[in-house]
């Protein structure tokens, strides 16, 4: 069955509010989280409701939902952690696109990629920020963390996605 | 797709049930190729830390320019004037022992020595990274 949230606007509207709650609640318990782990490391949970967002509506939506995040982060973190975050939304987002679109990549490979493009991305912002290139001495440390975080949100994907696509469904149907 | 749907956003559904539910979550290949990335990034930072070793001056920059040269063969608090930063020196190690920047990492990252990374403030638009005091640093010397 075709999930089709466009049916009506309302439903439009409140299914990419939802999807926008939870990416940032899931950014805020993120950053509470991060406290507790040594300094850059990031899990990326908020991806996965991005990614969610990306499979079960549109990329569109999908980007919106990435600079809204990013917003909200601005306003809840400041200008330099709203900055980082939509430098590594929008790569993260770029490559999550174009696999979801052009290739029949897993989950798991996509939301890897796409977690070590944000790393990247990232990390190329704080170059230009601070005006050099040592921030790259991070890019081995972060290329670890992104693999390993982008492997578990992919396998929470691979679980979220078939229930979001059978909730969305049941809807269309009434 | 109704009429008012594809009027919102000019927006085309994307997901069909034809279109993802083929996709797999987990592939045996991903695992190879996690494996794979990981390897070579620890391998790529070990490489790193083994470029440069032995005690050195920590090179401060603000805005990507030199702003303060420390020695670390003594001990000591520098705090820094141009950041509401202090740093501090022991055993050969330098830190960012306080930072009034909101996020801490600085802070957090604690004590880096030779050749094993670098400190980066960025709210300040500060970092601090360890080079060699020997004369190797010179690849060629022209007469």
């Amino acid at each position: 069955m075709k999930i089709d949230p466009f049916d009506s606007t309302a439903r439009y509207v409140s299914i990419t509010g939802i999807m926008l709650g939870a990416a940032a609640a899931l950014s805020a318990f993120e950053s509470m989280a991060s406290a507790f782990l040594p300094a850059g490391v990031r899990i990326g949970l908020a991806n996965i409701a991005v990614f969610a967002a990306a499979v079960c509506i549109n990329l569109p939506t999908a980007f919106i939902i990435t600079l809204l995040k990013s917003a909200f982060v601005l306003l809840t973190r400041g200008v330099t952690a709203g900055m980082m975050s939509a430098c590594g939304g929008i790569v993260s987002f770029g490559i999550t696109a174009l696999l979801l679109s052009k290739t029949r990549a897993s989950y798991v490979m996509i939301s890897m990629l796409s977690a070590v493009g944000h790393m990247l991305g990232q990390l190329a912002a704080s170059a230009v920020l601070m005006g050099s290139m040592y921030t790259f001495y991070y890019a081995p440390v972060l290329l670890i963390v992104g693999t390993a975080s982008g492997f578990f949100t992919g396998i929470v994907s691979g679980k979220v996605i078939p229930l979001l696509e059978k909730s969305l469904a049941v809807h269309n149907r009434r | 797709m109704s009429a008012r749907g594809s009027a919102l956003l000019c927006m085309k559904t994307q997901a069909s049930p034809s279109q993802n539910s083929g996709r797999k979550t987990l592939r045996m290949w991903d695992i190879l190729f996690a494996l794979a990335v990981i390897a070579a990034a620890a391998a790529a930072y070990f490489f790193m830390r083994a470029d440069e070793s032995g005690t050195g001056i920590a090179v401060v920059t603000a805005n990507g320019e030199i702003a303060a040269e420390i020695p670390l063969d003594k001990d000591g608090v520098y705090p820094l004037d141009f950041a509401d930063m202090e740093l501090t020196v022991k055993d050969g190690g330098i830190c960012v022992s306080h930072s009034d920047c909101p996020d801490k990492l600085c802070e957090k990252t604690g004590y880096i020595h030779g050749g094993s990374g670098s400190i980066v403030c960025l709210p300040n638009r500060v970092s601090v990274r360890i080079v060699s005091d020997e004369p190797d640093d010179i690849d060629v010397v022209l007469n």
